[in-house]
């Protein structure tokens, strides 16, 4: 073990970048995301092959085209516990064991459930792969999803829950999403309620594996320091088995943008400040004024001298942060403005972040903020993809959304290519105006009095199960 | 600090011939050089990306304050981005963002670091920024007065609505009495309340000489083409005299100190401290071995124990940070609900002395040595990680290429030494507990009480 340490640790800081040359300093820079390879294994699985050897790691990122949308009515969660599940042991190994094996290879596992999808990254050191590769495959293909250990898994989200709503900053977003979407899968919270956790039962967590844990609507990215040809070999001999399914990809409809103006004010008596979500339903990806929305977004709510930050932080002294943010799916997610302040300002925070929404509508882009967004992109854009599991997860990313690679490497082009009528024209389709959703987490009886400006209101207490 | 030698470059080299184009990752890259003014500067080409990072590490943390001005390190670093001789208030990131670069800043106890992330194309402007603010930053009343507002609200947000942060400076408070550790590093709400201008002015004078820094660049660059904005922008900063030493240590704590802290809540949560060396100590290394074995990953032995095997707890997490000075090592229980407290901190304690009483099998030591190395790549895959890596290094332990036998280190760590920090440092009297009380929601509307405050430093 030592020597093998020992000997890693020279490759690592001995690469062989030296017997390459290095694109000319100020040449335009290298594709992002350079040519991958991309197969489809027997079983349907879709496999992406990326070799990156600057680290000795390698990246294996697993996503299913399934999330909490397909979790049934009253099992809100399921997706998301089914995932954990996966690390809770397996034919071969309890949770315990399987803890242990991945723990001794110091990999990363992260399990996780979105409102689309599932996916399974991972992370071994390159010395690592075969032993790291079985216990992946062991755990996606054969996980033994034990009784007990789903009674705990769902106790302590439960408990998880109750954390969570002791720190509002987090939880306004979960309140958001659920008032905004009503009754749309994407009104569901991912992991569930204090009410359908304890719903959830093993042959519930069974079916949703059986039925979207499959290979055929699969995707693996590999990325890292590995041979192509031999890491498709390793790939097809530990998920060559995997059966397919009759799974399919969940048919989604988009939700409407709500009408009218609607407020939820969310009731936490001992909170210091009020945080708070303004907004409406958004836009999809791939949408054709997503560059323009990119622009438009970095000047109003994107980037520390954006409006939001320069009135309600830097000018003012109101808040540490404000921002806003367009959530993009398959179909649309959430637009929303977001900030906090003391309880006491909470009236003036607002009505400076509906004043700059209509300064938006009103002024629109100065031609240099259009540049200076355009230069803030571009510089901002390739740390985006420069470690193996960034491009393992932008590779996913792409097949999942149907884009090809000049998605990421046209994106500098296509932003540069954005002018002021189409900033103009993204504002006044896709920025709320009339419209809008608001959610306020805080003092209900310091806030009540003035909510009900902002729209019809609603109210509940933080304590009530649920978003 | 010892650097792998040409003759096993050569044998190695061939591991890393590929198809795609590999980059380049040789700590022989790594230029170290001091400014005429002091300034050192750290510098490591990394053409991955066509982007640089450039970190800058001040020597001063909330470990140089006092009481009064508590807090006034973070403060301070907000106010680095607030106006200079050539950029008005709001400038500096109106210029940086404008020329594609972004950035952000930290405060911790020891250090303060200010992050630049930029293209190619922005190193000269990125200079020119740094420059100023670094050698003439003006500090403008106005401006004062709405970040003390912007400082508050980061304080209710990430302290008093956060109850792991409340208890957690509630801990170093009571864990210290002298040393200047016992206060947070965001500061508590009074003292952000009252600081003057003159305060302001004189920490400036005193600890933002270059001569108390370290530069650190890293990314798409060659040494030739920075050197000379190193010397045009860099180094006509003035020399200023060197910071007085922080001398206080803490006294030898000699009993268990207890402390609650009553607050509306869904859970009840405590942490647990024990004193331990700064890291320039030779103990370090296998308390890190210890931390891995105890709290790192679901097999970890607090986590098997608290949350998995006696389902007591939603998580435990703790640990420690590099330190100039005596640190803490804290473990933080969230119980479940119905759990009390206290059977958490048996279970907690239990675990430890065990590890006091019973050296790890080679198997488990091995395991956490493992997820050190993984966790030590893990931080090279970016050239900001590699930028951290470096400036961290450098500060804690007196060289940028210290980093560079981390793994070896931590290999030369054997069971008896872990044993051994075990039974040295977590006994009863050297410990400290903090415990969050919940109180059912009495529908007060008073804001929290005004003396609480934090001990780790936030972003920007």
């Amino acid at each position: 073990m030592n020597r093998r340490s020992t000997l890693l640790t020279v490759a690592l800081l001995l690469c062989s970048a030296a017997l390459f040359a290095h694109p000319a300093l100020g040449e335009p820079a290298a594709e992002l995301v350079p040519q991958y390879a991309r197969t489809t294994l027997a079983n349907g699985l879709t496999l992406l092959l990326l070799e990156q050897h600057e680290v000795p790691v390698v990246n294996l990122d697993l996503t299913f085209p399934a999330g909490s949308i397909a979790d049934p009515a009253g099992k809100e969660g399921l997706a998301d516990v089914t995932m954990s599940m996966l690390r809770k042991g397996t034919d071969r190994y309890t949770a315990e064991q399987l803890a242990e094996e991945l723990d001794f290879l110091g990999a990363n596992l992260n399990l996780d459930a979105s409102h689309e999808r599932c996916t399974v990254r991972s992370q071994f050191l390159a010395k690592d792969l075969d032993a790291g590769l079985a216990l992946l495959a062991d755990l996606v293909l054969h996980p033994k999803l034990d009784d007990a250990e789903l009674k705990k898994l769902i106790d302590l989200n439960v408990n998880g829950l109750k954390e969570l709503k002791d720190t509002p900053r987090v939880v306004v977003g979960q309140y958001y999403d659920a008032f905004l979407f009503g009754s749309h899968p994407f009104a569901r919270p991912v992991g569930g309620t204090e009410k359908s956790l304890p719903a959830i039962t093993r042959a519930d967590v069974q079916a949703y594996a059986q039925e979207h844990l499959r290979p055929n609507t699969a995707i693996l990215s590999v990325v890292g320091d590995f041979k192509a040809d031999a890491m498709r070999s390793k790939i097809e001999a530990a998920f060559g088995a995997w059966a397919r399914g009759d799974a399919k990809a969940v048919a989604e409809t988009a939700a409407k943008p709500v009408k009218g103006k609607r407020v939820l004010l969310v009731d936490k008596p001992d909170a210091t400040q009020s945080y708070f979500r303004i907004g409406n339903v958004g836009v999809a990806r791939g949408t054709p004024d997503e560059a323009a929305l990119d622009v438009v977004n970095t000047v109003f709510g994107g980037r520390f001298t954006s409006w939001l930050m320069t009135e309600l932080r830097t000018k003012s002294g109101l808040s540490y942060n404000a921002h806003a943010a367009f959530v993009m799916r398959h179909v649309p997610g959430a637009f929303y403005i977001s900030s906090f302040t003391r309880v006491d300002d909470t009236q003036k925070a607002v009505d400076m972040a509906l004043s700059i929404l209509g300064r938006l509508h009103s002024q629109g882009l100065s031609d240099a903020e259009l540049v200076s967004a355009k230069n803030y992109i571009r510089g901002q854009f390739p740390p985006a993809y420069e470690a193996p599991g960034q491009l393992a997860g932008a590779m996913s990313d792409l097949e999942f959304f149907g884009l090809d690679r000049a998605y990421v490497n046209e994106h500098t082009r296509r932003t540069d290519a954005i002018t002021a009528a189409d900033a103009k024209r993204a504002i006044a389709a896709h920025y709320p105006t009339k419209d809008l959703t608001t959610v306020l987490v805080g003092q209900a009886a310091k806030i009540r009095k003035f909510a009900g400006k902002y729209g019809t209101l609603t109210e509940k207490s933080i304590s009530a199960p649920g978003f | 600090m010892r650097v792998v030698g040409p003759a096993i470059a050569v044998a190695v080299l061939t591991l890393g011939l590929a198809a795609h184009p590999a980059r380049a990752l040789d700590p022989n890259e790594i230029t170290t050089e001091t400014l005429g003014n002091g300034m050192k500067i750290v510098m490591w080409p990394d053409h991955s990306i066509p982007n640089l990072a450039l970190y800058t590490f001040f020597r001063v943390g909330s470990r140089n304050e006092r009481p009064g001005i508590t807090g006034l390190s973070h403060f301070f670093e907000h106010m680095m981005f607030l106006g200079s001789r050539n950029y008005g208030p709001g400038e500096l990131d109106r210029t940086m963002e404008a020329a594609g670069g972004a950035n952000n800043a930290y405060t911790e106890q020891d250090i303060t670091v200010y992050q630049d992330w930029f293209p190619r194309s922005a190193l000269e402007t990125i200079f020119k920024l740094e420059s100023d603010r670094i050698g003439w930053l003006a500090i403008d009343s106005t401006s004062v007065q709405s970040e003390r507002g912007v400082v508050a609200s980061e304080r209710r947000r990430s302290v008093e609505d956060n109850n792991s942060r409340l208890i957690d400076e509630e801990n170093w408070a009571a864990a210290y009495k002298a040393h200047p550790y016992q206060w947070p590093v965001i500061g508590w709400m009074v003292d952000i309340e009252h600081w003057k201008i003159a305060d302001l002015r004189k920490y400036f004078e005193t600890y933002y000489a270059p001569n108390n820094a370290t530069m650190v660049l890293v990314g798409d660059f060659t040494p030739e083409e920075v050197r000379p904005l190193f010397k045009q922008y860099i180094e006509i900063v003035p020399r200023g005299p060197a910071p007085l030493p922080v001398t206080t240590t803490e006294p030898e704590q000699q009993g268990e100190r207890r402390v609650e802290f009553h607050k509306t809540a869904e859970l009840a949560q405590f942490v647990s401290s024990w004193h331990i060396p700064a890291t320039a100590h030779a103990d370090y290394w296998p308390l890190r071995v210890a931390e891995a074995l105890l709290l790192q990953g679901e097999s970890s032995r607090l986590w098997r124990r608290l949350v998995e095997r006696e389902q007591a707890a939603l998580s435990v997490d703790g640990g420690f940070q590099h330190a100039l000075d005596p640190t803490l090592f804290q473990v933080f229980v969230q119980a479940k609900s119905g759990v009390p407290t206290s059977n958490c901190e048996a279970l907690v304690y239990d675990e430890l002395d065990r590890l006091g009483k019973e050296a790890p099998s080679e198997h488990e030591l091995q395991k956490a040595k493992n997820q050190l190395a993984a966790d030590f790549y893990r931080r090279m895959q970016t050239i900001a990680g590699k930028a951290e890596l470096l400036g961290r290094s450098d500060v804690y332990f007196g060289d940028p290429k210290a980093f560079a036998t981390t793994v070896q280190q931590y290999e030369k760590v054997t069971a008896a030494d872990v044993q051994r920090v075990a039974k040295t440092y977590f006994t009863d009297r050297n410990r400290t507990v903090t415990t969050l009380v919940p109180e059912k929601d009495n529908r007060k509307t008073d804001s929290a009480p005004s003396t609480a405050g934090a001990t780790t430093g936030g972003s920007r």
